[in-house]
Order: C-alpha cells, then structure tokens, then sequence
C-alpha cells in the first residue's frame, strides 16, 4: 500500500458499509478474506505502534473462535404487546428457566472457495438463551417470577444457518443476498401438574415472515437496510422465528 | 392575422392567469386519512391494555407541495394533521383499549399524552419512469408518567424512502405518506415508549 491514507479511508468505508440489504450485505467477521486484507493493510501502514500490534494480535486471536450469536430477547421484546407485557395486570404467575449448554451452529453457504486462511464463518449459541424469548412471550399473559406452579422450560436443540453470498464479476464478494435459519428446538410446560412437551421447528430468513405484499401491487418500497452486522441478523432471525413458533402454538 | 394575434394573446392570458392544466381541477390531489390504506400494518389480534389510556393531542395542518422545485403544474394538498392524527391513533389502537384525541391532554389522566407537529414534507420525482423521494419531519413528543419523551422521524436525503410506482400518482404518495409514518412509530418510536415505561 503505496498511500497509508488510502488505506485508512478504505477500511473505514468498508466498515462504515457493514451492513445487509436488499441485495448485498457486507460482513465484519474476523476470517474473512476481506478482514484478512484489512489487517495487512493496517500492518503496512508505515508507523505502527505497540498498542496496535497489541490490536491487531488480539484481532487475529479471537478469531480463532467461533462468535457467539447471544439472544437476549432484545427483538423479541418488542414484539407482541409490549406495554400489555409491562402495564397489563396478570393473574397468574409462571417460572422460566433452561438448561446451559453451548452448541456449535451448523453453517452452510453457497461459496465454495474456503481455506485455511480464509475460513467458513462459525457461530456458536447458548442452549438456554431460548428461555428470554420464552420471557418476553408470556409476560404478557402472566407475571414471570422465579417459582411459581406453572413451569415452562426450553432448550435449543440445533440451528443451521445457511448464508448465500453473491458472485459477481467471475468471483465471490463478501457482500451476503440472504441468511436463511432453522431453528429447532424444544419446550417444556407444565400448567396445573399437567406437562406438555413440543418440539418446534422454524426456518425463517432475512424477511422475517412478512410476505412483502403489504403495499398492493402498483407500489413498493425498497428494503431498508439494516446497518446491524451478521451475528445482529441472526441473532434477530432466531428471536423472530421462535416467538412466531410460540405465537402460533399458543392459538 | 388580427385573429391569429388574437387567439394567441387570448391563450398567453388564460396560460398565466390559470395554470397550465389547472383549470379542470384534476390536477390537484387532497390528501386525506384513509384506513384502508394501513389495514395490513395494524395487528388487530394483540391483548389490548385496559387500565391505561393514551390522549391524542388534537392537530391540524395542511401543506400544499409540488414535486420538486416546481412553481406550477399539479400540486399535492395533503392534511398533515389529519393523517398524522389517526394513524398515531391507529398505531396505539392496536395496544390500548382506549385511545382518544382532546384538545388539551395536560388536563386529562391519560397515560401516554401524545403531541404531534408536522414540520415538513417535501416531495420530487427521481426519473421519467414514476420513481419519487418524498421527505418528511415529523415530531412526536410524549409525556408519560411525569417524563418527557421527544422524538423526531425525520426522512432525509440520507435516509431516503424511495418508491417505485407503475402508475405513478399523487393518491400513491398519500398512500405511502400513511405507511412510512406507521412503520416509523412502530420501529423508531415504540421501542422508545416501551424502554422509557
């Protein structure tokens, strides 16, 4: 990199740029050829101090491990009656809880151009973070408190996650079309010493759920994009399928 | 020739002192609340909360725009204050029991006291093909339990909401005007009031 300038401003742009939208998404996940690049262009900008090489260490290590995808409900809160959740009074109590287990996310994608430097994305999830899903869908039928006769447990089981990357001008692009999650999993509820278990399975993608066909046929809008990065998507995706799940078992 | 000169000074005055093409009437486009046109927006199947009440402070405004930096040709009359009025009621509708409009809501017991100011809406064409921009500020300020809430939706040249019409009219743009404020209250505003409860 002859300009160091240059090099700045376009890792700027780039991260900037992290985003996924109608067509193309741009992802900041650590292995990616794209990253790589970055990183040597950092590398070579030419007065490198020690707290960068500290930087930059760091960087390449925790690329070594797969990204947490952390659902904390954050999306799921919103959806539903969010105010009935904290204003409506409930007559009944119910306890939430599930079984901690980190399980490794199956990922699946359309490129086919892998190695060893440049390395599949990878994600791993917590089994029990189904159950703040499971909260904020019952807060607004009943008080969720810590004990209470009315159980309801959860634990994820397994998701799959299948990212389709584009090809454009005869090669890969780390821009991203889609990300499609399956999510399986299962759910415990006891009401009244009375047990139920469900296993539920849902595969939503970047849409989630909405047919798109809301503005009639003469208008349309162009797809916002949501500025959020990959693990933000999934993560989003995951808590809108399994309250749907909930949602339509629940009818 | 007389009447050539004639007929022609005869067209130039009724050019200026009309318009072109305005003269019918048709060129001009009222916009006004349509339900219909947020049907598919609201979910009418949510528990509804019975205790608290939201107040809708009354308010009106209307603003003609023409596309653009035009200064003649068709132009939009669209009742901001209408439109913004019922479609924040609509919005709430679908999760309180009681949602009303007051001319003051400082002197009532609602929970949610809602006051809306419209402070621009532009719009333009972007092709010959029908696609538009149109630009909008909107402020919503609410008061709950003694707190101040202020947010402004604002659509601007960054943050653009562009929309593709096979037959591009200005009864579309009202409808648009109607679902871009309703899915704005929904993503910008609610998350707000629900972390500010």
């Amino acid at each position: 990199v002859a300009n160091p300038r240059f090099a700045v401003a376009e890792l700027w742009q780039t991260f900037k740029n992290c985003h996924i939208c109608h067509t193309t998404c741009y992802t900041p996940h650590f292995l990616n050829k794209g990253a790589i690049r970055y990183i040597f262009l950092i590398i070579s900008l030419k007065k490198v101090i020690t707290v960068k090489k500290l930087f930059i260490f760091l960087l390449l290590f925790s690329g070594l491990f797969a990204t947490e995808i952390v659902v904390d409900g954050a999306y799921s809160g919103l959806l539903g009656n969010p105010f009935q959740a904290k204003l409506g009074v409930k007559s009944q109590d119910i306890s939430v809880s599930a079984e901690s287990k980190m399980i490794p996310i199956e990922v699946s994608t359309n490129r086919n151009d892998f190695g060893s430097i440049y390395r599949k994305p990878e994600f791993t999830i917590n089994s029990s973070s189904c159950q703040n899903v499971m909260k904020t869908f019952f807060a607004e039928k009943y008080n969720v408190v810590n004990s209470s006769n009315n159980k309801a447990s959860c634990k994820i089981e397994n998701v799959k996650v299948n990212i389709s990357y584009v090809f454009e001008k005869e090669q890969w692009t780390e821009q991203i079309s889609n990300i499609e999650v399956e999510t399986a999993w299962q759910v415990k509820l006891s009401f009244d010493g009375v047990a139920h278990i469900r296993n539920l399975n849902y595969t939503m993608d970047k849409t989630l759920g909405k047919d798109g066909t809301n503005y009639g046929l003469s208008i349309r809008t162009v797809w916002k994009p949501d500025t959020s990065s990959i693990e933000e998507n999934i993560k989003k995706i995951i808590e809108y399928s399994m309250y749907r799940t909930l949602l339509e078992k629940d009818k | 020739m007389k009447k050539i000169v004639f007929i022609l000074l005869f067209c130039s005055i009724a050019f200026l002192f009309t318009g072109c093409a305005v003269s019918n009437g048709e060129s001009v486009t009222v916009g006004k609340f349509k339900k219909e046109y947020i049907g598919n927006e609201v979910n009418p199947f949510l528990y509804h909360v019975e205790k608290q009440s939201v107040c809708i402070e009354n308010f009106s405004k209307k603003l003609e725009r023409r596309p653009g930096d035009r200064t003649f040709g068709f132009y939009l009359e669209i009742d901001v204050g209408e439109i913004s009025s019922n479609v924040t009621k609509e919005f709430f509708g679908q999760y309180f029991n009681n949602v009303y409009f007051a001319n003051d809501c400082s002197n009532t017991n609602a929970f949610i006291k809602t006051k809306i100011n419209v402070n621009d809406f532009r719009y333009r064409s972007t092709n010959y093909l029908g696609g538009a921009v149109f630009v909008s500020d909107i402020t919503y300020t609410f008061f709950l339990e003694g707190k101040k809430v202020e947010k402004t939706i604002l659509f601007n040249e960054n943050n653009e909401i562009v929309i593709r019409f096979v037959t591009g009219t200005n009864e579309t743009m009202v409808e648009h005007y109607h679902k871009s404020l309703i899915n704005e209250l929904e993503n910008q505003v609610k998350p707000i009031l629900v972390n500010a409860l």
